[in-house]
């Protein structure tokens, strides 16, 4: 496949080089290579392109892309999934539902609202000057936002570009090597729906070699406001390394996840909710659960957890996994036969469950994903915290009720969030992701603050600081 | 070959005679002179022999590997190679498996940690010996040079500093076969010192000149020649010989076809059959060195194959798999291992005239959680 990149919304199929990426199926797509001339455009585009731009307006634009994602009829989406099920090895189904998760976050115009209300105060503050006591605050874009795309959850581009937007900056996307048809789809669909609106011209995709990054990526990095860097080690390696001082630098990942199931509620609901939870994204994401703290015996919920990953084979049949992946699951099985874990394995390496007691530590910690589940024993749920820190990102608990003993230890350990089993990849408004309000740091807080006329809350008194120096009252004003 | 040992027990006085295994026709073999220079079938032959009496003992004396036999439901006597079960070298990471007592351990071998986790291996003083021999035997691939022929450069720590972690205590071990210096001291490199040295040797015709190192130190020595902008008059009289891959320096690894023109421009080598590369990983009790066609040779006592990602069954020689031995050297352990290496075995006459298996490595395995923002606690998360 050949496929262009977008320099501020105008399509580009070709540059003076071409890059060839093969994909985890094994395909080959040719991509036109980052050039000076390329980045002299993308660097000359305004940094303040959507400044004034209402969010009303931006929220529009994003609905009606969304609407058009809705469609299962949309071209662009019935390409998008061909090609998730082509190029990423994505079953049918797994494609279909990511293009579902597209439309709803575009679509979710009132999401938009809630996320800035909740992260910002106030969601006004992106349009115009809010009050806040004392000041006037207005929430302006920090500029050109870089966005660094990982491979393993294509959602997580259309998340990190639609905060971008709905803070007004513009966005450079760097596409993964497995993934360069998320953020692709998402510009050529925006161009569908209107190529000449300002959101639209306020994205642009790209891609080089991660690892290989030279002058050319080290000038976009360079002339970015703030970077969003999502992914391996060495993704965000690089940008921590090389972004300037006063570059704001976000980091997603990498992070990975657990669950713990206590004694009471209903144990084939968790077994349906722990399923959905590993079938996702099939544990590539960090919100994926990888481990299991089940309280009491386990044989009967391995028996339900069996019988609920059997109906996720049908109801999210795992995608396909390249040679590296498909090995490190080998191994990590005949790894766990060695030491006699018992297990349980479906026939076509689609899951496996492997019991394992909690503290085997580096057997444990060599995970091999793709929907393989330890499920570790434990007397109390409360022997979780024994295994989590700061690289957790999501603690999944069943029952519910479950959070609100552990959530206090939790917090303490450094895990970033605390979320009903069943619930891993649904961000709810108001949640902290990696332990940030990302919207936050994706503007520059500006405040007009009131003058000396309006006297400071609790003094009665106007500001006249050379009278109060003259006299030498300061401290009668002192509340 | 057997050596009796007279046992004098007090009174009653009785002469008791056992026979021990003071050598054995494996141990001959290693320590022969012609390793590599027997017919294929042949070497086959040996290599089924010595695995096969090597997997008996192995069944007999660790428990864990007989226990995880018998899970696989391994009952297959005498085996076919290809069946014979490996063990996922990542076991050594989290479990101490021997099969003779601790006792008898004569060194406790660590990996490098590099991916996370150290390996760690207990050989006796028998591993020991023949992993030894095993790279004396390799060297022949370069050339048979008498103890005093060769002078070593070694781009590393002695024996003693290098303790206990791996690829550094291996190319350690050439100090036993020829005279070496070391360049590593205190755990600092003495680039300009490993350079002198090298400059008053090169041309001396009586005397080879063998730069041994990791490639990064090679590396680091090549900068300061290009620095210098003064090339080492190598000739025919020097060899490069790099071992223990890139390890954490991973981000200025070089490929062959750019790293070998800057070895022999550096070091003015006549060819690039001068530079070589040796493979080993503390799992393994055999170290392979590159013939002159840049090909690893199997020696046959050890059992190379690629395997399957899937099932990890055998592949046919010429395919890509995961790469797994068996390797009759090692009493200590069972070296029966599968890798996270990508590699692949070929059969046949190889470019440099020898019969027999080769391999090449390609790379290591990349984990999902390396690619992806999903963390493996082996990957390097904080608890």
């Amino acid at each position: 496949m050949r496929s262009p990149i977008i320099v501020a919304g105008d399509r580009v199929d070709a540059t003076s080089a071409e890059l060839e990426l093969r994909t985890r199926t094994d395909e080959v797509v040719h991509v036109p290579a980052l050039d000076a001339a390329t980045v002299d455009r993308l660097l000359a585009q305004p940094r303040g392109a959507l400044a004034d731009v209402p969010l009303h307006e931006i929220c529009a634009f994003l609905h009606n892309v969304g609407h058009n994602w809705k469609s299962k009829e949309y071209t662009r989406r019935r390409i998008y999934e061909r090609h998730l099920v082509r190029y990423y090895g994505y079953s049918e189904k797994m494609a279909e539902t990511e293009a579902n998760w597209i439309a709803l976050l575009l679509s979710s115009h009132y999401r938009i609202y809630d996320t800035l209300s909740a992260e910002l105060g106030s969601w006004h503050m992106v349009d115009s000057w809010v009050a806040r006591e004392e000041a006037y605050v207005r929430a302006m874009p920090r500029g050109r936002a870089l966005h660094i795309i990982p491979g393993n959850v294509p959602l997580s581009c259309i998340a990190s570009v639609i905060r971008a937007i709905a803070t007004k900056n513009v966005s450079i996307v760097k596409a993964a090597s497995d993934d360069p048809m998320t953020p692709l789809a998402l510009a050529l669909s925006f161009m569908d729906t209107d190529p000449l609106h300002p959101v639209a011209k306020a994205l642009s995709v790209v891609y080089w070699k991660g690892g290989a990054e030279g002058e050319l990526e080290r000038r976009l990095l360079a002339d970015s406001d703030v970077v969003c860097a999502w992914g391996g080690e060495a993704a965000i390696e690089w940008a921590k390394r090389n972004a300037p001082a006063e570059t704001e630098v976000l980091t997603f990942g990498p992070r990975r996840s657990v669950a713990v199931v206590g004694k009471g509620g209903d144990r084939k609901k968790a077994a349906r909710a722990l399923a959905h939870d590993v079938a996702m994204y099939d544990q590539r994401a960090c919100f994926s659960v990888q481990r299991v703290f089940v309280e009491g015996p386990v044989d009967d919920f391995v028996a339900e957890v069996k019988q609920a990953f059997a109906l996720y084979e049908t109801l999210l049949p795992k995608g396909k996994h390249d040679f590296d992946e498909r090995a490190g699951y080998a191994l990590a099985h005949l790894e766990a036969e060695f030491f006699g874990n018992p297990g349980v394995a479906s026939e076509q390496a689609g899951w496996a469950i492997v019991v394992r007691p909690p503290d085997d530590g580096d057997a444990t910690a060599r995970h091999p994903l793709g929907r393989t589940l330890y499920v570790h024993p434990v007397d109390h749920a409360s022997a979780v915290l024994d295994h989590v820190g700061p690289g957790v990102q999501t603690v999944a608990v069943y029952p519910s009720e479950l959070a609100l003993p552990l959530r206090d230890a939790l917090a303490r350990k450094g895990v970033s969030r605390i979320v009903e089993l069943g619930l891993n990849n649904v961000f709810r408004v108001g949640g902290a992701h990696d332990g940030m309000y990302p919207t936050q740091r994706l503007v520059r807080l500006v405040s007009m603050e009131l003058p000396a006329s309006v006297a400071v809350k609790g003094i009665v008194v106007p500001i006249d600081q050379t009278t109060f120096l003259e006299q030498n009252r300061f401290v009668e004003f002192i509340p | 070959m057997t050596a009796e040992v007279v046992r004098a027990v007090a009174a009653p006085p009785v002469v008791e005679r056992i026979a021990v295994a003071a050598t054995t026709d494996l141990d001959h073999l290693i320590a022969g002179e012609a390793v590599f220079a027997t017919p294929l079938a042949e070497q086959h032959a040996m290599r089924d022999h010595h695995v096969r009496r090597t997997l008996a003992h192995h069944l007999e004396r660790c428990a864990a590997y007989a226990a995880f036999a018998a899970r696989r439901q391994f009952t297959d006597l005498p085996a076919d190679l290809a069946a014979i079960p490996v063990i996922p070298s990542s076991v050594f990471k989290a479990a101490r498996v021997l099969s003779v007592d601790e006792a008898e351990i004569a060194k406790w071998c660590k990996s490098s940690g590099t991916q996370g986790a150290q390996s760690m291996i207990g050989r006796d003083r028998t591993s020991l010996e023949r992993l030894l021999g095993s790279i004396r035997a390799g060297v022949t691939l370069i050339q048979d040079w008498l103890e005093d022929d060769l002078e070593v450069i070694h781009l590393g720590p002695d024996r003693s500093e290098a303790g206990d972690v791996w690829f550094m205590y291996v190319m350690s071990l050439i100090e036993l076969l020829y005279p070496t210096r070391h360049f590593v001291r205190g755990g600092v490199f003495d680039a300009a010192g490993a350079l002198d040295r090298i400059r008053a040797l090169a041309g001396k015709r009586d005397r080879h000149v063998a730069v041994v190192g990791p490639p990064f130190r090679v590396l680091e020595l090549i900068e300061t020649i290009e620095r210098a902008g003064q090339p080492v008059p190598g000739g025919t009289g020097m060899t490069v010989l790099t071992a223990g891959g890139w390890k954490r320096f991973s981000g200025q690894r070089i490929e062959r076809a750019a790293f070998d023109p800057r070895v022999c421009a550096a070091f003015g080598l006549a060819s690039e059959a001068q530079v070589r590369d040796a493979f080993n990983q503390v799992e393994l009790n055999t170290v392979m060195i590159e013939c002159a066609a840049h090909r690893k040779h199997v020696p046959p006592w050890l059992y190379a194959a690629a395997r399957d990602p899937d099932r990890l069954t055998v592949l046919p020689p010429g395919q890509v798999g995961v790469m797994s031995y068996l390797d009759a050297s090692a009493t200590s352990y069972p070296s029966f291992i599968v890798t996270d290496d990508v590699g692949e075995v070929h059969e046949g006459t190889c470019a440099c005239g020898r019969a027999g298996t080769t391999l090449q490595i390609q790379r290591r395995l990349v984990s999902v959680a390396q690619r992806g923002c999903a963390l493996t606690l082996d990957s390097g998360g904080k608890k």
